[in-house]
């Protein structure tokens, strides 16, 4: 009885966002109804173009959004609760002790002013109420944890004696510091040089074994999804076009947008000696009302003129073709099966 | 990057402070260097007044009124025959402390108002800068004129007069340094960890904008000395026969004629007071625009 009672709240989600719609003040939508689901102890990568609604979300998921965006709709649940319904105050209490981020650039989001022990003490004191003293020594283990060299003399330097690595360290020290449970990161590793990404990426995933993390990674770079996530969601336009497993969408994409970016990002020139690049941009896509919003830059559409009709006609919707797997395109079943073949 | 870690031992970390207050200063425009050695100079004077005033400032003597500089009265007497010297040593006390403390009011209300509308936004902001808009247009003097008349000439008074208008220039610097700061990323990384709204204000916004705060605070000191000054001419300040800077000048209205140094020499100390904080002032802004330029290239 106990054990039927105990598995199915242990497979419940960590976070499941629902229906999420944020637009901005002139009523034009950013993110259209997004579903997303992350479990415990999951790595989950966001992926599109600039302009996608990635960081948006993201911002969303905190309630953190600026101004000119709102959060219009949907629910996000965390651990059984909705953050939309949730105060200014609850909200204050979870971030940085359940929920924490980290940014793209470490070297703005550390105050030039303040030394580094005391902004990686400060969700310390705040949430778990330590004092100065014990903060301090707290910090200095934290920044050892994160593999800074001379972690109690580290402490007391300021952010601009720190490398951008570095200073990725010690925001995830401070993020990791009151022991959130999602991690959302915001392109953490865009910023930093390639040997130094591996390490940040590394390092967040030691964290992850070592305190049953669940990360958001957003990102545009596919080789760090492919290295790191347990599961996609790519994202176009404020949707989610396709979501499933890594190593299953990275192998057998099912979207044409997807299979785009895997192309553009593997850097191999195509027939002609020109390195791939998908027609157009997405900024406008937003505008489509009708039919499937990648259409106008669709591959597969322009080859397949039989699939016009349907593909401007009505909007796909998000459809299950396999397991935990799902497509937002009328010819998944086929690209499939495609895939399947070659 | 060196980090001093031998905080056990106080000498060599003091050695390291001073090393710290040198390296500010001398890394500063020339002006701040000169500003800050007169200002030193007028405070040590005015601190140090009663010990090395020659004579009693209000020790009169009649026989030797108007009497020009000589090596027993280097600045000479004035109409009642007492030490012009003792007198300027004696009579900056008033106006400087006065100053110094409308100064410091004045910095704190309005850094906090100003800080506190440009995080906060909102009906908050809209509110204060009005508040301020309102004060701005009232000068100070009247409003020390007015309250003086109710309650009397006294240091309670004129630093309260001051301060009451003296705020708005601090609040409306705070409030756009702080609008300015509040866009700064590390403001979202704090809000993202969840971080009190008195915290983000006090750790992060307030010592972020102080250094221009600071400049102009040295700017709005030299400009008190001037009011303080022009109110004790107007006879609003420190009462005969009590020795004060802007009495001295309007003491020696009658013998701007006879004796012109009567009026010289107070007036070109209230001059060389302003002018050191101002130059302090001058010399830490055209450090700020420099070290604002080497950021954005």
């Amino acid at each position: 009885m106990n054990n039927q009672m105990a598995a199915p709240k242990d497979r419940d989600p960590l976070l499941e966002v629902r229906n999420l719609r944020v637009a901005l003040e002139s009523g034009k939508t950013v993110v259209d109804g997004l579903d997303l689901t992350i479990g415990r102890r999951e790595v989950v990568a966001l992926v599109g173009e600039s302009g996608s609604g990635k960081s948006v979300t993201a911002l969303a998921l905190s309630r953190l959004l600026p101004d000119a965006l709102q959060l219009v709709g949907g629910s996000i649940c965390f651990e059984g609760q909705d953050i939309v319904k949730k105060s200014e105050a609850e909200l204050n209490r979870m971030r940085g002790a359940d929920i924490s981020m980290l940014f793209q650039q470490p070297q703005v989001m550390l105050d030039p002013t303040a030394r580094v022990h005391t902004q990686v003490a400060e969700p310390l004191r705040q949430h778990r109420g330590l004092n100065r003293r014990a903060a301090f020594d707290r910090v200095v283990e934290l920044l050892h944890s994160v593999g800074i060299p001379a972690p109690a003399q580290r402490a007391r330097a300021f952010s601009y004696q720190l490398s951008g690595g570095m200073a990725q360290r010690v925001m995830i020290a401070a993020a990791m510091a009151a022991g959130p449970k999602l991690l959302i990161a915001d392109e953490p590793t865009t910023a930093l040089d390639v040997t130094v990404q591996t390490q940040i990426l590394r390092l967040l995933k030691a964290e992850r074994e070592r305190q049953d993390l669940s990360i958001l990674l957003i990102t545009h770079d596919l080789s760090i999804v492919s290295a790191f996530a347990d599961r996609v969601a790519v994202m176009y336009a404020g949707r989610i076009l396709e979501e499933g497993p890594t190593e299953q969408i990275m192998n057998r994409p099912t979207h044409p947008y997807t299979r785009a970016l895997i192309r553009c990002s593997l850097l191999v020139p195509e027939d002609d000696g020109r390195l791939l690049s998908i027609p157009g941009s997405g900024s406008n896509a937003l505008e489509i009302k009708c039919g499937c919003r990648f259409a106008p830059r669709c591959a597969l559409m322009q080859t397949h003129p039989e699939l016009h009709a349907a593909c401007h006609g009505h909007e796909p919707a998000l459809e299950a073709v396999g397991d935990g797997w799902k497509s937002r395109c009328h010819a998944a079943d086929n690209l499939q099966h495609e895939g399947d073949a070659a | 990057m060196d980090i001093d870690m031998s905080h056990n031992t106080p000498t060599p970390q003091r050695r390291a402070r001073l090393a710290v207050i040198y390296g500010f200063v001398s890394s500063r425009h020339w002006t701040f260097k000169v500003g800050a050695l007169l200002l030193a100079a007028v405070l040590a004077m005015v601190f140090f007044a009663p010990w090395i005033a020659p004579y009693d400032p209000g020790a009169q003597n009649l026989i030797h009124r108007l009497q020009p500089p000589s090596a027993s009265h280097w600045l000479g007497t004035d109409h009642l025959g007492r030490d012009v010297l003792s007198r300027l040593i004696v009579g900056g006390q008033f106006t400087v402390t006065v100053a110094a403390i409308t100064v410091v009011f004045s910095l704190v209300v309005g850094t906090l108002i100003g800080v506190i509308a440009g995080r906060v936004g909102g009906l908050v902001d809209e509110v204060a800068m009005r508040v301020v808009d309102l004060l701005i247009s009232v000068p100070d003097v009247v409003v020390a004129i007015f309250l003086i008349g109710v309650f009397g000439s006294n240091y309670f008074t004129l630093i309260l007069s001051l301060t009451l208008v003296g705020w708005t220039p601090f609040a409306r610097l705070a409030r756009a340094l702080a609008k300015e700061v509040n866009s700064r990323e590390y403001i979202r990384a704090a809000e993202v960890l969840g971080m009190r709204r008195s915290f983000v204000i006090f750790r992060h916004i307030i010592p972020n904008t102080i250094r221009p705060i600071a400049a102009v605070s040295f700017l709005r000191f030299g400009h008190k000395l001037i009011t303080v000054g022009g109110l004790s001419y107007l006879g609003l300040g420190v009462q005969p026969p009590n020795p004060d800077w802007g009495l001295m000048l309007a003491e020696a209205q009658p013998y701007l004629e006879r004796v012109p140094l009567l009026m010289i020499a107070p007036g070109a100390v209230i001059f060389i007071a302003a002018l050191s904080v101002t130059w302090m002032g001058h010399g830490m802004e055209i450090e700020r625009r420099r070290t604002g330029k080497q950021d954005k290239s």
